[in-house]
């Protein structure tokens, strides 16, 4: 036999005009675990369903105002968050009835007189339904989030892939470019104005090489340095460099560090160049919030092979069309002069590196947060 | 005079070191592939090679290998864009002396080349 099962999750709303069979209804559905609206007619109903959702429906056939036939297509018609299973209660069982009654929407028949176990029986079959619909629900959404983060992860890979192929390519011109202007300058007798220019040459060329140089970074290979080191120190050591600047802004920081996480391989140099992407992506999105605090959280997955590290600010958190956009390059929500939109770019590049995934959710309670995955075993 | 040969398959590249290592004082050779580098290290025999890691047919690091076996006690300084430090690294593990970013900051490589080169008369 199947474990008892929960039928709260599923509210019941009973359309009946006859108060004795109403109460019957009420009192079978409370005693089962259901939870249960009662109302008089189809007009109550539709008014009870603007309220909130019910994912079964028992409605008798005669009723004043809006019989039952007329409330299921009423119901078939509405955009309702989900499906509703209807219970059709009558007295009429000809075929033709019958027939009727399914063609307006209702799912199953109750003849009226009716007997505890079956009405028992016969919602249990609606109760089956609804948890199939439920978890096809359910495993249409993971697919969804699947389906997005492969997406993200591709695209990030593609462009990654061709900002190094680029990078080089940039390297080397500017090379020449930057040699040339040297000569110059110890070759000819150039006047003022000509040495300031080459200045100007030369202090251009350097915001050539660094934004190469950031792209670049996308998608080289993992580090040199690679030694199992507990992520709990260096998330303390990377606070400590940043605290003048987080007391500056006026944000407090508190942690939740785990005891029991594992040492992992990492590479400690790049690992502290993400955290400090996300940190000063996570002050600059306070700058106007009343309460400006940074959390960070480390702990183990439930499988023991990521260790997990979660940074949450109190800002406005991400906007629903910036969701899939904040790990593109240049995709910045920062004035130009602030931020050059690589940042969290560069930061998803050096997380799947280590062979880790790094994403954004926004928190319920306002805020957002930024989780890291980063495997135990390397 | 002390001789540098500079190995990089773009011609604009060997024009500027070789005027440059010119006017600091060097005899300058130059070559646009490894195989045309193995050929004049073997005829000049020069101090220190100025070698590009990435090159179209024999890579720097293929050239590193070749040179270290015709003629081990040259220097050689990679030359390399800022985006691929590992293959320095490499080149380095594969007895290279050191490794230049690109862009090649010309007062940097002087002392770079000065070093190496009292290193090698020195000993």
């Amino acid at each position: 036999m199947q474990a008892k099962t929960d039928y709260s999750r599923y509210p019941v709303l009973v359309a009946e005009d006859n108060r004795v069979s109403r109460l019957f209804l009420q009192t079978t559905l409370s005693g089962t675990g259901f939870s249960v609206v009662a109302v008089n007619n189809g007009v109550e109903a539709m008014t009870a369903f603007k309220d909130r959702f019910f994912p079964i429906l028992i409605t008798d056939w005669m009723m004043p105002e809006m019989d039952g036939p007329e409330l299921c297509r009423a119901i078939r018609k509405a955009r309702l968050p989900g499906y509703v299973y209807i219970l059709l209660l009558t007295a009429r069982d000809a075929t033709k009835d019958i027939i009727a009654g399914l063609e307006s929407g209702a799912d199953d028949f109750l003849k009226k007189p009716f007997m505890q176990p079956e009405l028992k029986a016969r919602l249990a079959t609606g109760v089956r339904i609804l948890d199939l619909e439920r978890n096809l629900k359910n495993t249409l959404q993971d697919l969804e989030t699947t389906r997005d983060m492969l997406v993200q992860s591709e695209k990030l890979a593609a462009i990654g892939q061709l900002a190094a192929g680029l990078a080089h390519e940039i390297l080397n011109p500017t090379n020449i470019i930057s040699m040339r202007l040297h000569l110059l300058k110890i070759t000819e007798a150039l006047s003022q104005h000509g040495h300031d220019a080459i200045g100007i040459c030369k202090e251009q060329l350097g915001r050539i090489v660094n934004i190469t140089k950031s792209l670049g970074k996308f998608s080289r290979k993992p580090g040199k340095v690679i030694a199992r080191s507990n992520i709990n120190d260096t998330i303390t050591h990377i606070l400590l460099l940043l605290a003048p600047q987080l007391t500056f802004e006026d944000v407090n920081t508190s942690t939740g560090l785990s005891n029991a996480l594992p040492l992992i391989p990492l590479d400690q140099e790049r690992f502290e160049e993400v955290m400090v992407n996300i940190i000063s992506n996570a002050v600059a999105a306070m700058s106007d919030s009343p309460k400006k605090e940074l959390i960070i959280e480390t702990d183990l997955s439930d499988s023991g092979d990521y260790v997990r590290i979660r940074i949450s600010d109190t800002g406005p958190g991400i906007a629903k069309e910036a969701a899939t956009k904040v790990f593109d390059p240049y995709y910045s929500t920062k004035p130009s002069d602030k931020g050059t939109g690589l940042g969290l770019f560069i930061s998803y590049g050096l997380i799947r590196e280590h062979g880790g995934r790094l994403w954004a959710e926004n928190i319920e309670t306002g805020g957002a947060s930024f989780c890291i995955e980063l495997p135990v075993t390397g | 005079m002390e001789k540098i040969l500079v190995v990089d398959d773009e011609i604009e590249v060997c024009n500027a070191l070789k005027e440059f290592l010119s006017i600091k004082g060097y005899r300058v050779f130059t070559a646009l592939n490894g195989k045309e580098a193995l050929s004049v290290i073997a005829a000049k025999q020069p101090h220190v090679v100025l070698l590009d890691i990435i090159m179209p047919g024999m890579s720097g690091i293929e050239t590193l290998e070749e040179i270290k076996k015709i003629a081990p006690r040259v220097g050689v300084v990679m030359i390399t864009a800022v985006t691929d430090e590992t293959l320095g690294n490499k080149a380095l593990k594969l007895g290279a002396d050191d490794f230049i970013t690109k862009p090649v900051d010309l007062d940097y490589l002087e002392t770079v080349l000065m070093v190496k080169i009292v290193d090698i008369l020195g000993s």
